[in-house]
């Protein structure tokens, strides 16, 4: 049993031989025009470690050539399998999608905010705030529970500010911008950059780490492939010609 | 081949976060193919549960409270209030009144939440609830009261 773990252009399969990420042993099919990076499936249902490896294959290869990810735990039961029912039927779409990533990486920034200083900015620079407070102290549980309401609003406001200026060169950078999600206390922006971009990128996250000191911690992760943004690119194929009739 | 500069990372650190890039998330081929994805048993998954904000809540008004109203109170600037905060000074003032508060928010989310295994929640580790929220404990603010 083979895991698949992701999709190349035939003519870069040699870079997967010669990835070494220590955790997966990985080698290529190919099949035309495409390739599969597979490796050998362990006799155990997928655990963290094979995840870790998974993503980590993924990463070394779309340092330097277009991948496209497989879902985490994608099998098929030999090499014949993998070019009959993985690479062949799919050989135009795939082709396709290659050619739309091809220059295309993803990074992803996660800004860790430590709300303690961000309440701190909001009290000290929000008027209103001393307002509420007074009307809510020695009041009812409800009231309370409005006042936190209240700057919990303007703590996820005031983190959406400061990360909208501490990104704002990334974003520049990047052809695609997004956010991931937003929780209490972090925020999860990924760009999609041109491979190329990478360096002027890791610059400007450098400058980030500067900026957010004390207020947040800038966890910055890739290239990975772009997961994030493969719908954006795949909608960019050209639909089936129809007739005039619309079928 | 080009590694990852010391600014960046390969993968993210938390496994939650990993599996939140690789789980179901990809290319699909076709759905006629006779390729599996075979199940992943890990219970991080399940720790992403999205609980009410009740308490969230409570700890903004805790914390905005001792920030505005106490500078005045005791004469004293708001830098030297949040050093005061900062090494846990003003943990011990307020740690009754929130506490009981936040075991009134608890009440609340419990309802919210609808689950009938309330003896076990009980019991479960308030820590280990906090982690319900899919943030990696290193990125958690320190819980106060």
């Amino acid at each position: 049993m083979l895991l698949v773990h992701g999709l190349l252009r035939a003519q870069d399969g040699a870079v997967v031989d010669s990835v070494n990420t220590g955790a997966v042993r990985p080698r290529v099919i190919t099949a035309g025009p495409l390739a599969a990076a597979v490796s050998e499936a362990p006799d155990h249902e997928p655990t963290a470690d094979d995840a870790v490896a998974h993503l980590d294959l993924l990463v070394a290869l779309v340092t330097d050539v277009p991948v496209l990810p497989m879902p985490l735990g994608t099998t098929a039961r030999d090499d014949d399998a993998v070019r009959d029912e993985v690479l062949a039927p799919a050989v135009d779409q795939v082709e396709q999608q290659l050619a739309a990533v091809a220059d295309l990486i993803e990074v992803r920034l996660d800004l860790a905010f430590d709300n303690d200083a961000i309440v701190s900015d909001i009290a000290r620079t929000d008027p209103e705030i001393g307002r509420l407070v007074a009307r809510a102290r020695g009041a009812g549980f409800g009231e309370r529970l409005a006042l936190g309401e209240e700057v919990s609003a303007r703590v996820a406001d005031h983190q959406a500010a400061l990360a909208e200026t501490w990104t704002a060169e990334l974003a520049g950078i990047a052809e695609r911008a997004a956010l991931l999600s937003a929780t209490e206390s972090l925020r999860r922006n990924t760009f999609c950059l041109r491979r190329e971009r990478l360096a002027d990128a890791d610059a400007a996250v450098a400058r980030i780490r500067q900026a957010a000191a004390g207020r947040a911690d800038v966890e910055y992760v890739g290239p990975l492939p772009l997961y994030s943004f493969l719908d954006t690119f795949s909608a960019a194929r050209e639909p089936e010609p129809r007739s005039r009739w619309g079928w | 081949m080009t590694m990852a500069g010391v600014n960046r990372a390969p993968h993210p650190s938390s496994l939650a976060d990993v599996l939140d890039v690789v789980l179901d998330k990809g290319i699909v081929i076709d759905a006629y193919v006779r390729v599996a994805v075979v199940g992943i048993e890990l219970l991080t998954i399940d720790a992403r549960i999205v609980i009410a904000s009740v308490d969230t809540y409570l700890r903004f008004a805790e914390a905005v409270d001792r920030l505005v109203l106490e500078p005045s109170e005791k004469g004293e600037g708001l830098p030297g209030l949040i050093q005061d905060m900062q090494s846990g000074g003003a943990k011990a003032k307020t740690r009754g009144a929130i506490q009981g508060a936040k075991e009134k928010a608890q009440d609340v989310v419990q309802s919210i939440k609808g689950r009938d295994d309330e003896e076990e929640d009980e019991n479960e580790d308030r820590g280990q609830r906090r982690q319900g929220r899919g943030v990696p404990a290193e990125r958690r603010a320190p819980e106060r009261g």
